[in-house]
């Protein structure tokens, strides 16, 4: 053989080497290429093998949805509630009495609920799962199911995945559907019982029909399009960062509080995105879809 | 005829702000098929990081792997490639058993993966098998938490086992275990090699293995890994390691 030939590249392959070579080692790089690769699990999942790991996929939505349910739906009374008295209170003083409905529309269904859901998911169920799998690390599990020639990625990140980002869903859905319906039971309970602080009426038909018109065609397409992604932003940094610990006891808090924090930072970062992408698009005259 | 061959092996680990220290330095060996190797030495020495190497836990720096004739390649060197392609299987020294896992399910998982095919009515006879040969059966409905360190580490051999490897890896199998579990776990290991062909590298302190399973031993010291000796030969050698070695498990006959 002759003596090795060293290979050229050219500057701007060599620019693209680095650029992805940073982003591969960026946060966000690390969090799409394990988002992608969970997603890809799933739709190479063998089909003969699912019942493995649909039981895990029920296990995770059972642990980020159906454990969280007490929680999230006693945030969604109290916040309904009160965004119910104090709209009621104040916009008609201010003469907003009629986008009464709007307002509703707004910070529940289009804001708060998703956001407030996901922050609740992430304080919970993130944790957890960034708690669970660092432990996992720690005491070579994660190392025992690669030697046992199981994928982590495809026994561990993609269940938990696919199932946050169904819990997400969900959850999102019922926080929205409780803060209204329930909200306007308790408002109407505190606006009984305290008749001489609130003089105001609260009438069912009224409050659902004001509702119904603040609605838009795109809110129910964000109704589920933010909760999937929150769902994937926090299931995703879970994983992410109960991966990243080494075989150290000392990183699981780490890792358990970066998880959360981040979380955090993302779902307000993507909540942002989305809402420019809804308000471009309401703006640039996309009726049809508004 | 050859199981595991690897020649000219070295591993440093990098810590920030300190040199790196080198735990191989060139170690080759070489393991027949239905052998027991041991490897053994002093505490820090390296030889976890050598059986997690052969089990594609960490890469190699330089060197070559082969098992059953066939090579590694070291940019691929992957448990999960080590455990698909060579049928390897590692046994943990704190046994590593999924935790929210029964005993039961921790043995049939590597089944249910990777033989879809298979109805339960066989798994389960396979795992209670399985079980029964480790003589841990009765706990099969129980989950890890609750079991002590012998009856993890024949649960974690079991659920190796159940891979069917041609090669079994195993960190310290015997170690925090009273006499008599020792023994019956060792013939149970001794057993398994001609039941089913297995050549076993194993990691240990426990140097009276090698007359009891008829082993051959390596040392490992300050990177460097001895030709592999039986048990007579290791207790004459004149390397002041191994002697203190046998010293301290004051083996040597009076």
């Amino acid at each position: 053989m002759g003596p090795e030939q060293k290979e050229y590249y050219s500057i701007p392959a060599r620019i693209l080497f680095w650029m992805g070579a940073i982003w591969l080692r960026s946060l966000p790089g690390k969090l799409s290429t394990l988002f992608f690769k969970a997603i890809f699990a799933f739709f190479t999942i063998d089909t003969r093998r699912f019942r493995t790991e649909f039981r895990q996929i029920i296990l995770q939505i059972y642990f980020t949805g159906i454990e969280a349910f007490p929680l999230v739906g006693m945030v969604a009374v109290l916040l309904g509630s009160l965004t119910i008295i104090q709209a009621m209170t104040v916009m008609p003083k201010v003469g907003f009495g009629d986008f009464f409905g709007n307002l509703m529309v707004i910070v529940i269904i289009r804001e708060l609920g998703p956001v407030l859901t996901a922050f609740l998911i992430a304080g919970r169920s993130g944790a957890g799962l960034a708690a669970y799998i660092a432990n996992m690390k720690v005491e070579s599990e994660v190392d025992a199911l690669e030697t046992m020639g199981i994928d982590p990625i495809k026994y561990l990140v993609m269940p938990a995945l696919i199932g946050g980002m169904f819990a997400m869903l969900i959850m999102s859905v019922m926080f929205s559907t409780v803060a209204i319906v329930v909200g306007f039971l308790v408002a109407k309970s505190i606006i009984f019982l305290l008749p001489n602080v609130f003089e105001m009426k609260l009438m069912w038909g009224h409050y659902l029909e004001s509702i119904l018109l603040g609605l838009r065609r795109m809110d129910f397409l964000m109704l589920v399009v933010k909760p999937v992604i929150f769902g994937g932003i926090i299931t995703a940094n879970a994983c992410l960062f109960g991966m990243s610990v080494k075989n150290d006891v000392r990183e699981v808090p780490k890792a358990t509080s970066k998880s959360v924090v981040f979380s955090f930072t993302f779902v307000v970062l993507a909540d942002l995105l989305l809402s420019m992408f809804y308000w471009i698009g309401y703006l640039s005259g996309i009726n049809s879809l508004f | 005829m050859e199981s595991v061959t690897f020649k000219n092996l070295s591993f440093a680990y990098h810590e920030f702000g300190h040199e790196p220290r080198t735990v191989l330095d060139n170690a080759s060996l070489v393991v027949n098929q239905m052998e027991i190797v041991c490897i053994a030495g002093q505490s820090g020495q390296g030889k976890s990081t050598l059986l997690r190497i052969l089990a594609g836990l960490a890469q190699p720096r330089s060197g070559q792997i082969f098992y059953s004739g066939i090579q590694s390649n070291l940019h691929t060197h992957t448990a999960l490639n080590v455990a698909l392609e060579h049928k390897v299987a590692f046994v943990f020294q704190n046994s590593a058993l999924i935790s929210n896992l029964r005993v039961f399910d921790n043995v049939a998982l590597p089944i249910r993966y990777h033989q879809p095919h298979r109805t339960d009515e066989s798994i389960r006879e396979q795992v209670n098998g399985l079980l029964a040969s480790m003589m841990v059966e009765e706990y099969s409905g129980h989950f890890p938490y609750a079991l002590s360190a012998g009856v993890l580490r024949r649960v974690a051999i079991a659920r190796a086992l159940a891979m069917e490897p041609r090669i079994l890896l195993m960190d310290e199998p015997t170690t925090g275990l009273d006499t008599k579990s020792r023994r019956s776990l060792l013939a149970l290991i001794d057993n398994q090699r001609y039941l089913r062909h297995a050549t076993i590298i194993m990691v240990t302190h426990d140097l009276p293995i090698a007359k009891d399973l008829d082993a051959r031993v390596c040392f490992l010291h300050k990177g460097k890994l001895s030709d592999p000796m039986r048990h007579d030969e290791f207790l004459l050698a004149q390397e002041e390691h191994i002697r203190e070695l046998v010293e301290e498990m004051d083996l040597r006959p009076t």
